[in-house]
């Protein structure tokens, strides 16, 4: 045993223990390696939303993280679970599952019965109340836990606590258990402490000054030195965290994620499958032949696919779309999705990708080493049809949405942190008025000096810290709009599964930048109320003049359609609807689509990208006068634009 | 609808206190253009002969010794609006007519007291109780009702189709006809209104003007007549002036009293009690005297009331003679019936308690009363305060005001108490499962404010420490961020000590507090 304390700390809240945790990993995991810690569990409450962010961080600093969470039983049990092996990550997620699913959205509720048999992998840090509930706690964690169990000890500067430290002592040792030292961290330093008590203040929905001992009576709960820690804890309970953190050896990198096996029929492999399919989508796109720069193209990507072994995104995007396709649902690609030749044949973009020059590089690249983004258009009245397809499919075990993480912006931080301060609410309406939208936080001073206030008041000074502080901190999770997320294995095995706060929506904890670091499969199944519009189109067409036009088979190069873009007669007319679309179209004058498409995409804010543009242009094309009594079409079908109507009709 | 008309026609002498009985004739008069008029005689100057209406030299010749007063109409105002706010106690319709009569509609509240004979006896009681000389007239018309009462006619007349019968005997000069046109009418012989009524109309209008018909339809009822109806002031608000200067606070008691009264009648009128009242003692060359007080609980009773200013005038001490005295209710909030419990009995009700508080407040001054709070704070000098006011017996809410105040090192058994254990408030189930309440030991003696230990008396270090450092670090939002490490320490005397270091510069030692 060295003469220089080691110690791993095993019981730590990040940020996303929501209105409890007042660091971020990322601030957790830096200070811890400052400080030489050996290993840091993030512990959350819980909960492993913000797990895949200490991955990142844990990556990023080098210091070795440990899965873990904490959890208090309805019994008063409280106890942190920290994660040895895959299997106990499997019951980890199990677990927290079942606690946040019994619950509405935002709580949890676990019994000690919730716990049986999914006991392995798992080391048990019970934290003793003194007094009479330890026992049984001990008896059950033992049962179910076997030797994994250890008896927390966390001494905070309190006003006993040798005392306390010798109870504990006495009582792990006439229950035979090993005791640990663990910190019961909130923040990564003690200057936090006042973010701290704001945080919790907002959770309790009272003011710092009202809220009285709800709040931490010091700072301690702070990621502190060794020396210091070692005054307080004898030395054979720190060793106690090492040699408890040199067990758990499980990493998120180990996860063991499959692609759902329904995507390949059962003779094939993905790599077969996605090229027979290609073949035979190119064969019906170019009936006449395919062309030879794009069976270059096809050859190119398909390697590359290959090579990234990302098959499984464009099956199961294929799957979806060839459904919505057999129900008549209009569904389109977006996004960088338009430069694949691949998509193209797949049915999944309706884009002819021959008819320009596509990066494909965008979309898929070896150099980014991340997994392809195909996000995909659906009719939004008939998209609830698509959904329900996707979970009766895969089934709800096997598929969830994506959660979006709510962060506080600096306007609903002036809010929050104004009404913890106990200012009055006009005065916090006001401060946020004051504050644009967009402005940036370093202007707050000035924006509150433009409105009349002081920032030099010490009231204003502490809001404006805080503020600070407090931005970009995750306040909840909420569901993602239309990401999905399809496993081989049950969900619940891979992460937990919580209740939206839609009845019957279950959302995963992770979010979509979480699932692309994990490389899990994402699709986006969103909805577009333009599609639906030009569904509305085309049944016209076809009722009115027998003919069946499709996205794909729009004529193209229509110059009626163009000289009415050019005239910038635009209203209604879908992207270029906007006054500054309008303003500079007649001076640009596009006569063919990549110079209007590239000047469209100029305007657009990133939302909607080139590949969208095409066909709304080329359906414009459809402009027959004709006299008919319906209210939608005689919008539809008047001289010029198609889709004069509006969405919601 | 049935009008009760009641005149006071000693107005100006009842309002003198002790004027009606006292054994010397006295006789109030107002100035009336060069001459001086007597207003009203007491019973002494009465029986001598001197009447109201006569001139003041003519009475002084009927009674050689009679004394006379100037009439002081602000206080008859004042008695009026006292007894117009009384009247709305048993009516909301209430009207004043002229200087001395007042017209309160009582058939909608006829069924309110049971029947109209009760009604009228708790009317008579009330007034019998003030002692102010009254005539009542009961009629249909409000101005039927005023001519009864001032002919002394005391009957009731119910219906409209019997007042025609009970007004012919009555004279025309009790009733609203100008004195010319009484005059004219006497001198054609019409003295009474039953001749007046056998008069053809027309003819009547023609030869003495509109006005006489009309007056008989009013009185009649055949024409509406427009009565105004006496509003509620929004805030209560009177004065009472007298000419001497009085510096007896204890004789200040009295026109207080009719104030209070007042207010009272107010209050029960406006069905509103009032939680704080303002005395303003107005002197010649001072500023105001103003004296606040607070009630514990918001009382319309005006017993508590008078009790409360008694108890503050009491020690009352005036820089000079008071001449007029201003009472104002400044806060007022609505009526609140308390719900009475079958079985309790007097005196132990808790608004019992709380008038005796209030007592003790107007006795010994507003902010000498208080109680102890205890408040959740980790700063130990913040945990207990003392609050004074409003809220003696209800839960503490702890808000950041209240916590200003330090303890005191009184050492009582309550303060024991306090300190013990913090106990669980509402807070409980919100308390983060994590944060264990403290158990520790605390002093029994707090210091108010923690004293440097070099200003300690036998202060020293030669014993070690006993414990851990216990670290406090809370309090940033108050501009109190307390950081300390606090330890226990013993004397050498044996006094154990609970001292603190500061963590930030400079690390000055403090005592805060001593075990007992």
């Amino acid at each position: 045993m060295s003469d220089v304390p080691v110690y791993a700390e095993l019981h730590c809240l990040s940020n996303f223990s929501f209105l409890r945790g007042a660091s971020s990993a990322i601030e957790l995991f830096q200070r811890a390696q400052q400080l030489g810690y050996d290993a840091l569990a993030i512990t959350d409450d819980c909960s492993l939303a913000g797990i895949v962010r200490a991955h990142e961080a844990a990556e990023k600093t080098g210091l070795r993280l440990i899965v873990g969470a904490e959890f208090t039983l309805i019994e008063g049990t409280r106890l942190v679970l920290l994660v040895i092996d895959h299997g106990g990550y499997t019951n980890l997620c199990r677990i927290i599952t079942q606690g946040r699913r019994a619950a509405p959205k935002g709580r949890y509720r676990l019994s000690r019965n919730d716990f049986s048999g999914h006991g392995d992998g798992l080391i048990a840090l019970l934290l003793p109340v003194l007094s009479g509930t330890d026992a049984p706690s001990i008896e059950w964690a033992r049962a179910l836990f076997g030797n994994h169990v250890y008896l927390a000890i966390e001494l905070h500067r309190g006003a006993n606590d040798d005392e306390r430290l010798a109870a504990l002592l006495a009582l792990a040792e006439s229950h035979g258990l090993t005791p640990v030292a663990r910190g019961d961290v909130h923040m990564h330093v003690r200057a936090r402490r006042a973010l701290q008590d704001t945080v919790t203040a907002i959770r309790l929905n009272t003011t710092v000054a009202e809220a009285g001992f709800a709040l931490h009576p010091n700072g301690e709960r702070h990621l502190r030195r060794i020396d210091d820690l070692a005054t307080i804890y004898p030395r054979a309970l720190l060793d106690a965290s090492q040699r408890i953190a040199e067990q758990c050896c499980f990493s998120l990198k180990d996860l063991n994620y499959q692609y759902p096996r329904e995507l390949v029929p059962a003779a094939s492999t993905p790599t077969q499958y996605l090229r027979s399919l290609t073949e035979h989508g190119a064969h019906e796109r170019w009936p006449e032949g395919i062309p030879g720069h794009v069976r270059s193209l096809i050859e190119k990507e398909l390697a590359l696919i290959a090579e990234l072994k990302f098959e499984a995104f464009f099956l199961t995007v294929e799957d979806i779309v060839r459904y919505a396709r057999s129900r008549d649902i209009l569904c389109q690609g977006r996004g960088s999705s338009a430069n694949s030749v691949v998509c193209f044949c797949l049915g999944i973009t309706a884009v002819d990708p021959a008819r320009m020059n596509v990066l494909f590089e965008r979309f898929l690249s070896s150099a980014r080493g991340q997994p392809p983004d195909i996000d995909v258009d659906f009719e939004h009245e008939r998209r609830e049809e698509v959904i329900q397809y996707i979970y009766a499919k895969y089934g709800r075990e096997r598929t969830a949405l994506a959660a979006t993480v709510i962060r506080y912006r600096t306007r609903s931080a002036i809010r929050d942190v104004g009404r913890v301060l106990g200012l009055p609410l006009d005065s916090v309406e006001s401060f946020t008025r004051a504050i644009g939208g967009w402005d940036s936080h370093r202007v707050l001073e000035t924006r509150l000096r433009e409105h009349g206030y002081d920032p030099d008041a010490p009231i204003l000074r502490k809001l404006i810290r805080l503020v600070r502080q407090l931005r970009g901190f995750p306040r909840h999770l909420s569901q993602h709009v239309g990401g999905f997320v399809i496993s081989e294995h049950s969900l619940a095995s891979l992460v937990p599964v919580e209740n939206a706060a839609m009845p019957d929506r279950t959302i995963i904890q992770w979010d979509k930048d979480d699932l692309e670091t994990m490389k899990l499969l994402k699709v986006d199944v969103l909805a577009l109320g333009m599609l639906s519009c030009l569904r509305r189109c085309f049944d016209l067409v076809h009722a009115q003049r027998a003919q069946r036009w499709t996205l794909a088979t729009l004529p193209a190069e229509d110059p009626k359609t163009y000289a009415m873009i050019q005239r910038a007669d635009t209203l209604g007319v879908f992207q270029i609807e906007s006054r500054a679309q309008m303003s500079m179209l007649p001076r640009l004058k596009p006569a063919c689509f990549t110079i209007w498409s590239s000047k469209s995409r100029s305007f657009a804010r990133g939302q909607f990208r080139v590949a969208w543009s095409i066909p709304t242009c080329v359906v414009a094309t459809a402009k027959r006068p004709s006299a008919t009594n319906s209210t939608n079409s005689s919008r539809c079908l008047n001289a010029h634009s198609v889709f004069r109507c509006s969405k919601n009709r | 609808m049935l009008w009760l008309a009641l005149q006071f026609p000693h107005l100006a002498i009842d309002t003198r206190p002790g004027a009606e009985t006292q054994t010397e004739p006295l006789a109030i008069s107002e100035a009336q253009g060069a001459r001086r008029i007597i207003i009203a005689a007491n019973a002494a100057a009465r029986v001598q002969g001197v009447r109201a209406g006569q001139v003041l030299g003519a009475a002084q010749t009927l009674c050689a010794e009679l004394k006379t007063a100037t009439r002081r109409s602000s206080d008859e105002d004042a008695a009026m609006q006292s007894l117009a706010l009384w009247a709305l106690g048993y009516s909301s319709l209430v009207a004043r007519h002229g200087d001395d009569t007042l017209l309160v509609e009582i058939g909608a509240s006829r069924l309110l007291f049971g029947n109209e004979r009760r009604l009228l006896q708790a009317i008579a009681v009330d007034l019998e109780g003030d002692g102010l000389a009254c005539v009542a007239g009961l009629a249909a018309t409000a101005s039927a009702a005023r001519l009864f009462a001032s002919a002394g006619h005391g009957r009731i007349v119910r219906d409209l189709a019997d007042l025609r019968e009970h007004i012919t005997a009555i004279e025309l000069h009790h009733g609203d006809l100008p004195t010319d046109t009484c005059d004219a009418l006497a001198g054609v012989g019409v003295r009474r209104y039953g001749a007046l009524l056998r008069l053809p109309r027309h003819e009547l209008a023609r030869r003495f003007g509109q006005v006489v018909p009309d007056h008989l339809d009013t009185l009649l009822g055949r024409r509406a007549e427009v009565i105004v109806p006496m509003r509620i002031a929004e805030r209560f608000r009177q004065r009472l002036e007298w000419p001497h200067a009085i510096a007896n606070s204890m004789v200040l008691l009295f026109p207080a009293r009719r104030l209070l009264v007042a207010a009272a009648h107010w209050l029960v009128a406006c069905q509103r009690s009032t939680t704080r009242l303002r005395l303003a003692f107005a002197h010649e060359d001072h500023p105001d005297t103003v004296i606040d007080l607070g009630l514990g609980q918001s009382s319309a009773d005006r017993e508590h009331l008078i009790a409360v200013v008694r108890a503050r005038l009491e020690r009352l001490t005036l820089p000079q003679g008071c001449v007029a005295l201003t009472l104002e209710l400044t806060e007022t909030q609505a009526l609140d019936a308390p719900s009475r419990d079958l079985f309790v009995r007097h005196g132990e009700a808790p608004e019992d308690a709380q008038q005796l508080l209030d007592r003790l407040q107007g006795r010994l001054g507003d902010t000498a009363v208080e109680r102890f709070v205890v408040a959740e704070d980790h700063r130990p000098e913040f945990c207990v305060g003392a609050t004074h006011g409003s809220r003696f017996f209800s839960r503490p809410t702890g808000t950041s005001q209240e916590k200003r105040f330090f303890s005191r090192p009184t050492g009582t058994s309550q303060e024991k108490r306090f300190f013990s254990r913090p106990t669980g408030t509402s807070q409980e189930k919100h308390r983060d499962p994590w944060v264990a309440p403290t158990t520790a030991m605390r002093p029994m003696f707090l210091l108010s404010e923690p004293q440097p230990v070099a200003q300690w008396p036998s202060f020293d270090w030669r014993r070690a420490r006993l414990s851990l450092p216990e670290r406090i670090e809370s309090g940033w939002w108050d501009e109190a961020d307390a950081t300390r490490d606090y330890y226990r320490l013993d004397q050498t005397d044996g006094a154990r000590l609970w001292v603190f270091r500061n963590r930030q510069a400079p690390h000055d030692w403090f005592v805060q507090g001593v075990y007992a």
